[in-house]
């Protein structure tokens, strides 16, 4: 299955939600976040993977949350003011993904959206991003949650 | 006919009467001379092929006519049931039971599904039976002598049956008979005449031969009511669904079309004998509107009717009524009805029939019966249910929330509010969790036919005894047990009970014995599974252990029995030697265990060799509640759930000792290890003079969780957290939400230790 099918609408064109990891862009589908909020006090749970910062109350809900650098093998970073937790329903699981900021919403059309380039394709983080779109003003990488949120791998990490 | 209005009728009456050839003939398995069984069997079986036969389902019909036909032939006593018969009338049940989901499936059309080769196969060793059986040489004399004894005494008790019934309806006819109306009958009745409608009596009887009497009163019902509104039904309408009448009822409705269309449609149905239907015609002043009418001379009576019409007209009602009494002979003092039109008779049964007869309606009218069915149970769906319990949760924390912030408030009024609301939030939860409770007897009536089937197939003899089955658990928890129980009494027939030589050999009744017990204990539900098998031999035991190098040979032999027997429960243990139908499945001890213990529940086993094993859950009646202490480990808070803790207690730094490098303590003679989570949880441990030690408790063996401090105990709701990411944590449960909006998480015990 090719990725255009799996995130292009009808109308051919997407709209994403535009984040920062240090000075790289991603993407995330808009229609899979359900909120984005101020990181508050989140509870730190033991014997878990160390990208999973703990839970937090999210009206009476209880949502995991994961450092998207930790994730992605990338340095950890203080949180700062600008520091945002995008939460998105996956698997009928709430989960937040930490990230450094959050930027905007794009719309991107798929002829805009290419296969994840060969210079990316070696890195580390690879498998969690499932194309790249072209953006005026660079590119921007589209997560894919649900290697993001794969537990295979995390087995894997338990062991 | 458009059938799939029936669909739901035929679908539940074949589920009952299944059933009630299931449960049938495991009693007759252990009393073959009973025959009242082979009565009943023969009954449902009956109604069965005669259901199908109505809705067109050949296939099942066939089924249900060889079996009824097995079933006579056993009630005649040419045939005497034994185990393979029952094993061919159990195979036929489960087939029936095929054909019948099939049709679910496919809505109104008998499929032939891929097992109709087993459905063949069946059908032709029921066959098989029934021809064979059915040759008179077949017969012994004896047996033919008693059959004919027996046939007579049938039909002298029938013809003395029908005798009595004879009397009854003479009695009947001659006497007075009433309708009553309940108050609400009552006024749906004067609802009805108000808005223009007539009131109908109609009474029906169904042909001798009718067999799906409930479904068709339920038709009856189901025409009337599209053209009408039901008042009411003799007999009522749950004696109609349960069959509860002999041939005819009657219905009363209130309906604005004329008399003739509404006899028309009723007469499409099938099985039908006679219909007559009359109009109520007068106002209901008291409770009693009785009728009656005397047959002898018809034409005097309509005139007597149009009389009273007349003078109804002009208004005098009392008089009315009393000069009709009068001319009626006095028959009852509020006759307020005429007779408009008096009976039909069905073309096939050219018999006139009284007016009496008509409305000889059962002479026990229950008073208190409202007619119109009020609506008394409501089908709700689990995540409806899960909502509204999240919801109650909810309330319950918010409800704290305002108790903390209100805290050290001194306005009366206040107080008084907050210990309402206290008290009603509390109320909400219990109520929504009792409407999660389901009985025991959802999972357990499954089990005896199982067991029966398990048995046959090791050819071993077994009663299996079921208490406390009405006993009421949160449906999450029975969820999770079905499995687990299945495994335990597959474990105890087939490596429990011992076969029926070896039994004998060692003095035991050749029957074994399984029970399956549930009990309430406050908070928890128990359940035992006990056998009087042969129990379980630790020295084998031991020596797998060992094989299989899960401990050593030294470790093997200072294990006590008692311990050797908890091996089974370790991870990849299993003692049968070849991997069976019944236990093999390679679904091992620890399976059940995990399962048991994920819903906070425990396992414990106590075998004897020789004389049996039981064993013994212990189940929490509803999982989303749990009491659990709160503890702080460093700053952070933890919850532990209550049903781990044996106690907490307080140290001397000086009282921990050092055993093989490892921290314990000494109490009541035993020695505990300690658990310091702050290392797990990459936390400093503090240095501390005196320790607060959590005991816990994980298979009757003792473990102290040391903690910074202990807050209190709590009732908290446990959160389901759904994210893959977190499931299967070890030393992780889930987590609650208290009062103040912080998150705690529940430890688990079991997988910390």
């Amino acid at each position: 299955m090719s990725y255009h099918n799996q995130i292009v609408n009808v109308d051919n064109t997407i709209q994403v939600i535009v984040f920062n990891l240090g000075e790289e862009k991603y993407g995330v589908e808009i229609s899979q976040v359900k909120e984005i909020i101020l990181p508050t006090q989140i509870t730190r749970i033991p014997n878990v993977p160390d990208f999973v910062e703990g839970i937090l109350n999210l009206r009476g809900q209880i949502a995991a949350i994961i450092n998207l650098r930790k994730r992605l093998g990338k340095e950890p970073k203080k949180n700062d003011d600008n520091t945002r937790i995008i939460v998105v329903e996956y698997d009928n699981a709430t989960i937040g993904m930490m990230v450094d900021s959050v930027s905007e919403v794009k719309y991107l059309s798929s002829e805009n959206i290419e296969e994840i380039p060969s210079f990316l394709a070696l890195r580390d983080e690879s498998k969690f991003l499932k194309g790249v779109g072209k953006l005026e003003d660079g590119l921007l990488t589209l997560m894919d949650l649900k290697e993001l949120f794969s537990e295979d791998e995390l087995k894997e990490i338990k062991e | 006919m458009d059938m799939s209005k029936y669909m739901v009728i035929f679908k539940a009456e074949s589920e009952k009467n299944i059933k009630l050839f299931s449960d049938s003939l495991l009693a007759l398995e252990r009393a073959p001379e009973n025959m009242e069984h082979i009565n009943t069997m023969f009954r449902a079986a009956h109604t069965f092929k005669g259901m199908a036969a109505t809705m067109g389902f050949q296939q099942i019909a066939e089924f249900t006519h060889e079996i009824e036909n097995l079933m006579d032939i056993l009630r005649t006593r040419k045939l005497r049931l034994d185990e393979s018969i029952t094993d061919i009338l159990f195979e036929s049940l489960d087939m029936l039971e095929v054909l019948v989901e099939s049709i679910e499936e496919d809505q109104t059309r008998e499929k032939s599904s891929q097992v109709s080769g087993d459905i063949a196969r069946v059908l032709e060793n029921l066959k098989a039976i029934n021809t064979t059986k059915n040759r008179p040489e077949g017969i012994e004399k004896e047996q033919r002598e008693k059959e004919k004894g027996k046939i007579r005494e049938e039909k002298s008790e029938s013809t003395g049956k029908k005798e009595n019934e004879e009397i009854i309806s003479q009695k009947q006819s001659n006497s007075v008979t009433g309708l009553e109306f309940t108050e609400k009958e009552k006024i749906a009745i004067k609802t009805a005449e108000e808005d223009g409608e007539k009131v109908m009596i109609s009474r029906i009887t169904l042909k001798e031969n009718c067999i799906f009497k409930a479904a068709r009163s339920a038709m009856v019902i189901q025409r009337v009511s599209e053209d009408g509104n039901l008042i009411k039904t003799i007999p009522s309408l749950n004696e109609l669904e349960e069959e509860n009448f002999d041939l005819d009822f009657t219905v009363i409705f209130s309906t604005k079309k004329d008399r003739n269309i509404i006899k028309n449609k009723i007469n499409k149905i099938a099985e039908i004998k006679e219909i007559s239907i009359i109009i109520l015609e007068r106002k209901l002043e008291k409770t009693t509107s009785s009728e009656q009418e005397k047959n002898k001379t018809p034409p005097a009576k309509e005139e007597n009717a149009e009389e009273e019409n007349a003078e109804e007209k002009n208004a005098e009602e009392e008089n009315a009524e009393e000069k009709n009494a009068k001319e009626e002979n006095a028959e009852e003092e509020n006759v307020a009805k005429k007779i408009i039109e008096e009976k039909e008779i069905n073309q096939e049964t050219g018999k006139k029939i009284e007016n009496s007869h008509l409305l000889k309606s059962n002479p026990h009218i229950p008073e208190t019966n409202n007619k119109i069915k009020t609506v008394k149970n409501v089908k709700i769906s689990i995540e409806k249910l899960d909502k509204l319990m999240n919801l109650a949760s909810e309330l319950v924390i918010k409800e704290s929330r305002i108790n903390q912030l209100t805290r050290g408030q001194k306005d009366k009024e206040l107080i008084k509010a907050l210990s309402d609301l206290n008290k009603l939030t509390r109320e909400i939860q219990e109520k929504v969790i009792e409407a999660r409770m389901v009985p025991l007897d959802q999972i357990f009536n499954l089990f005896p036919r199982m067991i029966r089937d398990l048995a046959r197939k090791e050819n071993k003899k077994i009663d299996f005894i079921i208490k406390g089955k009405e006993i009421e658990l949160d449906r999450t928890v029975l969820d999770e047990i079905g499995d687990p129980l299945i495994h335990l009494l597959r474990n105890s027939v087939d490596h429990g009970i011992e076969g029926t030589q070896k039994r004998i050999e060692s003095g035991k009744r050749e029957t074994g014995t399984i029970e399956l017990t549930a009990s309430r204990r406050e908070n928890h539900v128990l359940i035992w599974i006990e056998d009087d098998g042969q129990g379980i031999d630790s020295q084998k035991l031991r020596k797998t252990a060992v094989k299989k190098g899960m401990i050593s040979q030294e470790e093997g032999e200072k294990l006590s029995d008692w311990e050797a027997v908890q091996l089974i429960f370790t991870p990849g243990f299993s003692t049968a030697k070849e991997i069976t139908d019944i236990s093999g499945r390679g679904v091992g001890m620890d399976v059940v265990k995990n399962r048991i213990e994920a819903i906070g529940g425990n396992i414990k086993i106590k075998s004897c060799p020789g004389k049996g094993t039981i064993f013994e859950l212990k189940l929490p009646l509803t999982v989303a509640l749990v009491q659990v202490l709160l503890v702080e480990i460093g700053n952070e808070v933890y919850a532990i759930p209550f049903n781990n803790i044996v106690k907490n207690i307080e140290i001397n730094k000086t009282e921990i000792k050092s055993v093989r490098g490892e921290e314990v303590i000494l109490r009541d003679e035993q020695v505990i290890p300690l658990l310091r989570p702050h290392s797990l949880f990459k936390i400093p441990i503090p240095e501390k003079e005196k320790l607060s030690i959590v005991i816990v408790e994980k298979a009757e063996k003792y473990t102290g969780i040391v903690v910074d401090k202990l807050l209190g105990k709590k009732e908290v709701v446990i959160k389901t957290i759904n994210c893959k990411l977190l499931q299967g944590t070890k030393g992780f449960a889930g987590a609650t939400i208290l009062g103040d909006g912080n998150v705690v998480p529940i430890l688990e015990i079991h997988s910390l230790i």
